[in-house]
């Protein structure tokens, strides 16, 4: 089964990267233009794609570009200069960093705000978090960053604008780094917990009104004992799945908060490599996303065996 | 009455001492600030200096042979060179190289001039300079005297002024001794690499780049120019305007452009002024497809001189610009008087705004309003499309405005918007492509048009042809004295091969601590580092 599973899953890669290699070499323009800018000529740019290989036969470049993965290698960013694979690493690093402290920290509160949201459904305290969970669910993430940026940096000057670091510092600290984070965290969060919340809160909310829940309380059982072992438990299940397809985010990160905040980050470099057709970027990108979103299907899958043994995978 | 001496002399002290230049400490500045909105450095070499950015990067690691100023003039304390003479009026170039070094203490000569010069000769047209000022093709040969010493020789005689600030400029000396074993393939895949660059001539060399993010230079130790006032000088990439004025309004830039949009909140922000910086040597134009088969209208001058009549540029510059800029007539950079024709000197164009003069263009070319006031002929609406591309608000207004001018005389102008790569593609591509495109642009020193105008010129995407045009440029390039410019320049308003546009004058927001920000940049969007410093005690 998971052999079977691992070869449909190569199958859609397969498909996937072709057919961005394919739109990405047939849209009009081409790195050449974003190399030489206004100083592109018919010649100029002739005389570039021959050195950069773009001259030759588009079903030639593809082919060779799977042999060139398949020996390790990325290729080279056209525009950047630089081997796609530091390049990719270099702004992983910072990705995974920034999303994985909003993905733990948006999980957590998303458990404690649909908890209290699916215990005290129909009371107060829910509709106050359904309430605030549609406001932050209805707000553009760039209009939230911008927000953010406006209050805490240029009203409060409490923490930084934008970038990962303070410049003016030669050796910025963990300090530094933090600060930077700050901001960017947040507003992922905000914009996580909304949908994330809700649906554990619904999740918990149904758990509660099963029949194991109303035979375990008739049998005695304390209210927290069921809730902590057996209806969160349950109630999991959802969330994983949704947290499995948002592996992939952790890796590649998300372009609109990136990009307010010059945060660079995978999901800022793909945006960008994509504007100015840096085609080694791209598609390499695209891989990883792929890769990652099949990965964190399996996890999950995994995950929620876990929690519930019923789970069958044949 | 000493107590009173002293007390007055110590208040006359304190400002006198609080405006010597104190050390910066980092500053820390967007790129292509006084200049173009902020985009990556993605190359420190002179030789791939296609963007703007990277052009005035590679100009803060690496001196040029000279150095023209705001005025077109030689700046010769800037300047590799000391002296440029031309016994035979245009043919023959002799250079003497002023005694320099590069930072590791090697003598900068003329080896390093010869080998630059490889390199261009070598890159062929992907050098970015390729055809301005003749370069490298109008170099017969380039003849070494001794270490500070050479000749070039010319295949013909030419306008020494063109050549020297055209082409002559661009042989920028290059480390030989720290470069040569390298393959160009090399030099192009290191590029970005701050290593590569560690043997500068310049005032500042690259500490470190982080790509995408920011690029940090320091002063260079063995510089034997003006001495800088600050440890670190960082260019930071941004996104957005917004992501500008937020920076140095939290404090993480010390400057800043303000952009039109925000021009009425921003003058009045604590800690931070405003410094007004003289036109830029760039300006915006729709340039014209005389390919195109649809657009064969555009063949007609009445038509070109029309169009630019029938816009109201003092407006946009207004509502816009909030006052701040100027029209523009002709595809020119605004030059000091010398450059200028005698007519355009005292403002008198060919074209101007004349909405009454602009129809009756029309009706001599045979145009008439339909039933819309849109104008017709043989049943034909006089109606085009113009690409621009994505991404500025400014642009985006000023593009509103012409069309509606446009409107008002009975053109229908419409605009579509699509990314700069694939407006580029479309410029270079089949004929039906595209009938007119929005585009910044900016000339050699020397604002003769060869690459622009000439027949089949590298950078005449439109296919502009005239045996007219053609003459005039040529008696700018190979005739001595001015008056071929000039005559240029008159036919050039008059032919309106592309309709230009105004620019605005860029406004800069500075932190109180900084100074120096109205000779930091200059029209040419050339940066003058030491020119930058901070008040006394501030950090």
């Amino acid at each position: 089964m998971i052999a079977t599973r691992l070869a449909s899953s190569t199958l859609t890669i397969f498909i996937l990267v072709t057919l961005v290699f394919f739109m990405a070499h047939l849209t009009p323009g081409g790195p050449a233009y974003s190399i030489l800018g206004m100083k592109a000529t018919a010649a100029s740019v002739q005389q570039l794609n021959a050195r950069l290989g773009l001259d030759a036969p588009i079903w030639k470049q593809y082919l060779i570009w799977w042999w060139h993965l398949f020996q390790g290698k990325l290729g080279y960013s056209y525009l950047l200069s630089r081997p796609v694979g530091s390049l990719l690493w270099q702004y992983e690093i910072n990705t995974l960093v920034f999303y994985t402290v909003s993905i733990v920290l948006s999980t957590a509160l998303s458990i404690l705000l649909g908890l209290v949201q699916g215990v005290y459904f129909g009371y107060w305290p829910a509709k106050l978090i359904g309430g605030l969970q549609l406001a932050g669910y209805a707000l553009p993430g760039f209009f939230v960053a911008a927000m953010l940026v406006l209050w805490f940096s240029v009203e409060l000057h409490w923490l930084p604008a934008s970038g990962i670091s303070n410049l003016r510092e030669v050796h910025p600290g963990v300090g530094s780094y933090a600060a930077h984070l700050v901001l960017p965290v947040v507003t992922v969060t905000i914009l996580t917990v909304s949908g994330l919340s809700r649906y554990f809160g619904e999740a918990v909310h149904e758990e509660l009104g099963k029949d194991y829940v109303r035979t375990a309380r008739a049998k005695g059982v304390s209210f927290q004992a069921i809730l902590f072992g057996h209806v969160i438990r349950n109630a999991l299940r959802p969330l994983v799945t949704i947290l499995g397809l948002s592996f992939p985010y952790i890796f590649t990160g998300g372009v609109i908060v990136e990009s307010v905040f010059n945060y660079p980050g995978l999901g800022w470099l793909m945006w960008r490599s994509a504007l100015s057709q840096d085609y080694p970027i791209l598609i390499a990108i695209v891989l990883i996303i792929g890769v990652l979103t099949i990965l964190g299907n399996l996890l999950a899958d995994i995950v929620n065996g876990l929690l519930d043994p019923r789970a069958s995978y044949e | 009455m000493r107590i009173l001496a002293l007390l007055l002399a110590l208040l006359v002290a304190a400002p006198a001492a609080a405006a010597q230049k104190g050390d910066c400490g980092t500053i820390v500045i967007p790129t292509g600030v006084g200049v173009s909105s902020s985009a990556d450095i993605t190359s420190f070499s002179p030789l791939f200096g296609t963007s703007l950015y990277n052009a005035q990067s590679a100009a803060l690691l690496y001196l040029g042979l000279i150095w023209l100023n705001a005025d077109r003039q030689i700046d010769w304390s800037r300047s590799l060179a000391s002296s440029i003479t031309t016994p035979d009026q245009g043919t023959t170039y002799l250079v003497t190289l002023r005694p320099w070094h590069w930072s590791d203490g090697v003598p900068v000569t003329t080896a390093d001039v010869t080998y630059a010069f490889q390199l261009i000769q070598e890159m062929g047209t992907t050098y970015p300079g390729y055809g301005t000022g003749g370069m490298p093709t109008i170099i017969k040969r380039l003849d070494v005297i001794d270490a500070t010493h050479f000749k070039v020789v010319l295949t013909r005689q030419v306008n020494p002024v063109w050549y020297i600030d055209n082409g002559l400029s661009q042989l920028e000396p290059l480390p030989r001794h720290s470069w040569s074993h390298y393959t160009m393939d090399q030099i192009w895949q290191s590029q970005s690499t701050p290593s590569f660059f560690n043997v500068v001539d310049g005032p500042l060399k690259i500490q470190r780049l982080d790509v995408g993010l920011d690029a940090i230079f320091v002063p260079n130790p063995a510089y034997e120019g003006p001495k800088m006032h600050f440890q670190r000088l960082v260019f930071r990439f941004l996104e957005s305007d917004g992501a500008e004025i937020q920076g140095v309004e939290s404090g993480d830039l010390d400057l800043a452009d303000l952009p039109d949009a925000l021009w009425n909140t921003a003058h009045d922000l604590p800690g931070i002024y405003t410094v007004q910086l003289p036109p830029s040597s760039g300006w915006n134009e729709i340039q014209l497809n005389f390919r195109n088969p649809q657009s064969a209208f555009l063949n007609d001058v009445r038509i070109r001189d029309a169009m630019q009549d029938a816009v109201d540029q003092n407006q946009i510059i207004k509502l816009v610009f909030h006052g701040a800029g100027k029209a523009s007539y002709a595809d020119l950079p605004p030059l000091p008087p010398d450059f200028l024709s005698p007519a355009m000197r005292t403002g008198q164009y060919p074209v101007g705004y004349d909405p009454a003069k602009a129809r009756a263009l029309l009706a001599q070319a045979g145009y008439t309003p339909g039933p819309d006031g849109m104008m017709r002929k043989d049943g034909k609406p006089l109606m085009f499309t113009a690409l621009f591309s994505t991404g500025d608000a400014d642009i985006t207004q000023e593009v509103e405005l012409i069309q509606a001018d446009l409107r008002k005389a009975g053109i229908d102008m419409k605009v579509r918007q699509i990314e700069f790569n694939q407006l580029l593609a479309l410029l270079y591509g089949p004929p039906d492509g595209w009938q007119a495109a929005w585009i910044g642009e900016t000339t050699g020193a020397y604002p003769s048009g060869e690459g622009s105008y000439a027949t089949g010129a590298g950078e005449n995407s439109g296919g502009y042809s005239d045996a007219e045009m053609d003459k005039l440029i040529d008696a700018s390039i190979y005739q001595p004295g001015l008056n071929g410019l000039y005559a240029y320049e008159d036919y050039l308003s008059a032919q309106q091969p592309t309709l230009t546009f105004a620019e605005a004058d860029v406004v800069v927001l500075a932190r109180d601590r900084i100074h120096g920000v109205d000779k930091f940049i200059d029209a040419n969007a050339n940066y003058y580092p030491e020119q930058l410093y901070c008040t006394e005690g501030s950090t």
